[in-house]
């Protein structure tokens, strides 16, 4: 049962009696229907002590009331709101500069700006209900080319850790081939200064973020940029690409996804990962994965073996290779 | 609604609302944001144009759907996603079970209190020290209930939970304020309280 059924009008409803303490409490609050007034009369007959636990109840309400009720809106904080409304009303108007208001009334109004209207989804329910249609029919649209064939995870995994595994690489090197071309890179990787894009994921993952060394990387890989991302079973991921050239002269593009760590992927730290996923091997790519100080790093990769060393070198990658 | 009278509307409920965003974040600095936030968000013309009161006519804060309400979800509403933002780190294993326990039905009954006469004013200290400790969960219920006396389903509605979880919260919220005066033997004589023994809940 659960503990809804115990509302006064659920318990009504599904012809279950409430306990007795929580009928004590509704009838304190005023909040019993006729009938179980009746039930609470007939306890109360049998218990007259309940009288004084309502009572009891009541006076504890009354007392949460006064020890709570205070205290009022300061006087400077009710003068920026009511330069934010621009009316005029009664009450407490203390002077504040109008200019201090309205730039405050407009630097909320700009941050949220992003977010002011209402998206075209929920503009009708009609609608509405397309876009959940739409997303059950791609949810499992995903789940099955997640789940058909075979998981290329080790055979040790357990069943979530190899779901994880075959997830987390064809997303990444999905996305890694997405980015490869500078279109898609420019609306997602906003961010091209690699310190700033460190010090911003740092701040949401909650983690510090190894500082990259690009200083020794000069000449051979440039950072093209990063920005937010959706790595699976993560609630904020980013994405980092680096640019290279081969020693053939060929471009190249390197990513390099970082998440607070979901643990699904047995990893230790101090050790680098390549992940031989059935993704890499369509792909060409590679992925090796490693862990520092919380932050799951995952680096997806055409170049060869020194380039990705190089790579893995800026963002100080274990040098111990093993086997997940 | 047209703009003046929703503005009006809105800054009667003020006082309100910074309690409300006090309780919450606890810091007067942190409470004057969340104010700050959740007028500017109310006071947006889209916003104001979709608003319609409906709460009964004779009475703005009876009902659900009121401003006092609606205004009442933004605070929560900010104030969550705030605190969603700030603490992305695990949880401590007994602080989780202590959460899962949170929302479990009442089934102890309140102490018994053999005087009805007493003056409760000296133990108003105390109480509000043990509101302090509540978590915020706890005490943005409370405050519901006790000071702007909301009922369980307006609550439920602000706070987007189910009615149970209300119950349950107010419930724990309660419990702990009672055990915390309880745990003060001068009190306990004070009010002339003792808790019933299960047998007798029965």
């Amino acid at each position: 049962m659960t503990d809804q059924h115990n509302h006064p009008e659920h318990a009504q409803e599904n012809g279950q009696p409430m306990n007795i303490a929580a009928l004590l409490r509704a009838s304190a609050d005023g909040e019993l229907t006729d009938c179980q007034c009746e039930e609470l009369d007939a306890y109360m007959a049998q218990n007259p002590e309940a009288e004084s636990q309502i009572a009891f109840e009541k006076a504890m309400k009354d007392c949460c009331s006064r020890a709570m009720a205070k205290p009022c809106c300061p006087d400077a904080l009710r003068a920026k709101i009511v330069a934010m409304a621009g009316a005029q009303v009664s009450g407490p108007t203390p002077a504040v500069a109008d200019s201090d208001a309205d730039a405050y009334a407009a630097r909320i109004e700009a941050s949220n700006a992003q977010t002011r209207s209402s998206s075209f989804w929920s503009r009708s329910p009609v609608m509405g209900a397309a876009a959940a249609l739409l997303m059950v029919v791609a949810g499992t649209l995903i789940w099955q080319s997640a789940s058909l064939g075979p998981s290329s995870a080790p055979e040790h995994f357990t069943s979530t850790q190899a779901t994880y595994f075959d997830r987390v690489s064809n997303f990444v090197v999905k996305e890694h081939n997405r980015c490869c071309d500078d279109k898609a890179a420019q609306n997602k990787l906003v961010n091209h200064d690699i310190n700033q894009a460190v010090a911003y994921f740092s701040e949401e993952f909650e983690h510090e973020l190894v500082v990259p060394d690009m200083v020794n990387a000069e000449g051979q890989v440039q950072f093209f940029g990063g920005g937010d991302c959706s790595v699976p079973s993560t609630s904020r991921s980013g994405h980092l690409r680096f640019d290279a050239t081969n020693p053939d002269g060929t471009h190249i593009s390197l990513s390099l996804f970082i998440s607070p760590d979901p643990g699904l992927l047995p990893m230790q730290e101090g050790v680098t990962y390549p992940l031989n996923a059935k993704a890499c091997t369509e792909s060409g790519a590679r992925i090796f994965a490693w862990v520092n100080n919380g932050v799951q790093y995952l680096l997806v990769s055409e170049a060869e073996d020194n380039m990705c060393a190089t790579v893995r070198e800026i963002m100080h990658a274990p040098t111990t290779i093993g086997s997940i | 609604m047209e703009r003046e009278k929703f503005e009006q509307l809105a800054l009667e409920h003020l006082d309100a609302v910074y309690r409300m965003a006090l309780h919450l974040a606890r810091k007067p600095e942190e409470a004057d944001e969340l104010v700050q936030e959740v007028y500017a968000r109310a006071f947006r013309p889209q916003t104001i144009e979709r608003f319609e009161d409906k709460s009964a006519p004779d009475d703005p804060l009876s009902g659900s759907g009121g401003m006092r309400s609606w205004l009442f979800a933004i605070c929560h509403n900010v104030f969550y996603t705030r605190i969603k933002k700030q603490a992305r780190q695990p949880m401590a294993v007994d602080e989780f079970f202590n959460e899962s326990s949170s929302e479990r039905m009442p089934d102890e009954a309140p102490p018994v209190w053999d005087r009805t006469d007493l003056n409760w004013e000296h133990v108003d200290g105390r109480l509000k020290s043990a509101i302090e400790d509540l978590k915020e969960e706890y005490r943005e219920v409370l405050m519901y209930w006790g000071v702007d006396g909301l009922k369980y389903r307006e609550i439920a509605e602000i706070i987007d939970v189910p009615i149970g979880t209300v119950m349950s919260r107010l419930h724990r919220a309660r419990k702990l304020l009672a055990d915390k005066l309880m745990s003060d033997e001068q009190v306990v004589d004070d009010l002339g309280l003792r808790l019933l023994s299960s047998e007798e809940v029965e």
